[in-house]
């Protein structure tokens, strides 16, 4: 793989999908971001780009059983895929090598 | 898996309602927009957390909280979609239609295209009944400039956007339109559904819209007779007593003493043109300057067809 860059909040995405592991459907995944950015995301600015990783091959979904809670609906859980892995591998890497030898911002300077 | 999370636990505690609730219209909105099971987990998301809301600030504020994040849920899907357009236009505006829905849809239709009705039955009464009478009615009641009737009913506007309207809404129940690629091909199918009331409008709206565009056409390119071209001017050259003159097809006389100094014909044009149509011509100085042939030349034509003025 080589050049599948992945934007922040798909990086985000990922991320907290991986660190949910099994539990990782809508609302879960809407509170830990909005735990990891200090703010809450509105429902639809989570789940359009999900679905858009998940058309993309870096997530795939399983339907889970329908509980009273949610109106007998369904939930729809996420789990990172090999290549979803292979992705976030490699943003991390080209962040890396971005942030390399860039410590003197602590002082202001460029 | 996901039932040992906080929130669903915390919004067990309210009596749980079995079985499938019945769905609203933002959540069939919802299905609409995107694809049927995403839209069934993120209602059931967005009951899930409402369920806390309603727990800690009451129903009313669950359920506007849900009414706003199923919205802005929708918004966030139809722009992000490319095939939305597609899928809206077959699912809903080709598929979509209830029965009740379409029998409004052919009574707006037909309401929308009785002004071009009233335009094209008054219009033909007027023009084939060759009675006084009719002309008299129509003209104080349909055609009066000033009237109600004449500036809104028969506006353009009123017109074509009521046929416009009542086309449209009625044209697209009855069409079914697919695209399907097939080996490199995009072969396109147009299916049309037997539907009476549809049929029935769109027919009278197209026939309609012929007769005002044939009107329209005939009155605008009508055929109107242009004048007469003008004869051709042939040339032809005369030759007279001491002049020469010259005349170049379509152009006019230049006339030249023998000695060589140019003489316009505009001297005397009238008297040429009264020979304009002799082939042979002969110029003479008119025999009353003859004697002051220095300040005053008066160019008589001598036609050999005609007599010597």
């Amino acid at each position: 793989m080589s050049g599948e860059l992945l934007s922040r909040v798909e990086e985000i995405l990922l991320l907290v999908v991986w660190d949910l592991g099994d539990g990782a459907y809508g609302v879960p995944i809407r509170e830990q971001v909005g735990r990891l950015l200090g703010r809450k995301l509105s429902v639809g600015a989570v789940y359009v780009p999900l679905e858009r990783l998940v058309a993309g091959g870096f997530l795939r979904t399983v339907d889970g059983d329908p509980t009273p809670v949610r109106g007998g609906r369904r939930k729809r859980y996420y789990h990172l895929t090999p290549r979803g892995l292979r992705a976030l591998k490699e943003t991390r890497k080209v962040t890396e090598r971005l942030w390399a030898g860039k410590t003197a911002w602590k002082t202001g300077r460029a | 898996m996901g039932g040992e999370d906080g929130l669903e636990d915390r919004a067990s505690m309210t009596p749980a309602q079995p079985g499938r609730r019945r769905r609203g219209r933002l959540e069939r909105l919802l299905s609409r927009v995107t694809d049927e099971g995403i839209a069934e987990a993120e209602w059931g998301d967005l009951e899930e957390e409402a369920a806390v809301i309603r727990q800690r600030h009451g129903r009313l504020v669950s359920r506007m909280w849900i009414w706003l994040q199923g919205i802005r849920l929708i918004l966030g899907w139809i722009p992000r979609d490319p095939r939305f357009a597609a899928r809206w236009v077959r699912e809903v505006a080709m598929e979509g239609w209830t029965d009740g829905g379409r029998r409004l849809v052919a009574v707006l239709g037909a309401l929308a295209a009785i002004p071009a009705a009233v335009l094209v039955v008054s219009g033909l009464l007027y023009s084939l009944s060759g009675s006084r009478a009719v002309e008299q009615a129509l003209d104080s009641t349909l055609f009066e400039p000033q009237g109600l009737v004449y500036r809104v009913l028969l506006h353009p506007v009123t017109v074509l956007g009521g046929l416009a309207l009542a086309l449209t809404l009625n044209l697209i129940p009855l069409l079914r339109i697919r695209l399907d690629r097939q080996s490199g091909n995009l072969i396109g199918t147009l299916a049309v559904r037997l539907r009476a009331a549809h049929l029935a409008v769109s027919a009278v709206g197209l026939t309609l819209l012929a007769l005002i565009l044939a009107y329209a056409f005939t009155e605008n390119f009508a055929v109107v007779p242009r004048p007469p071209a003008a004869a051709k001017v042939e040339a032809a050259v005369a030759v007279g007593a001491g002049w020469t003159g010259v005349r170049p097809a379509d152009g006019e006389w230049i006339v030249h003493e023998i000695a060589g100094v140019p003489l316009a014909l505009s001297a005397s044009p009238s008297r040429f043109m009264m020979f304009e149509s002799c082939r042979s011509w002969s110029l003479q100085v008119g025999p009353e300057l003859s004697s002051d042939t220095t300040r005053t030349r008066e160019l008589v034509p001598n036609c050999t067809w005609e007599p010597t003025p």
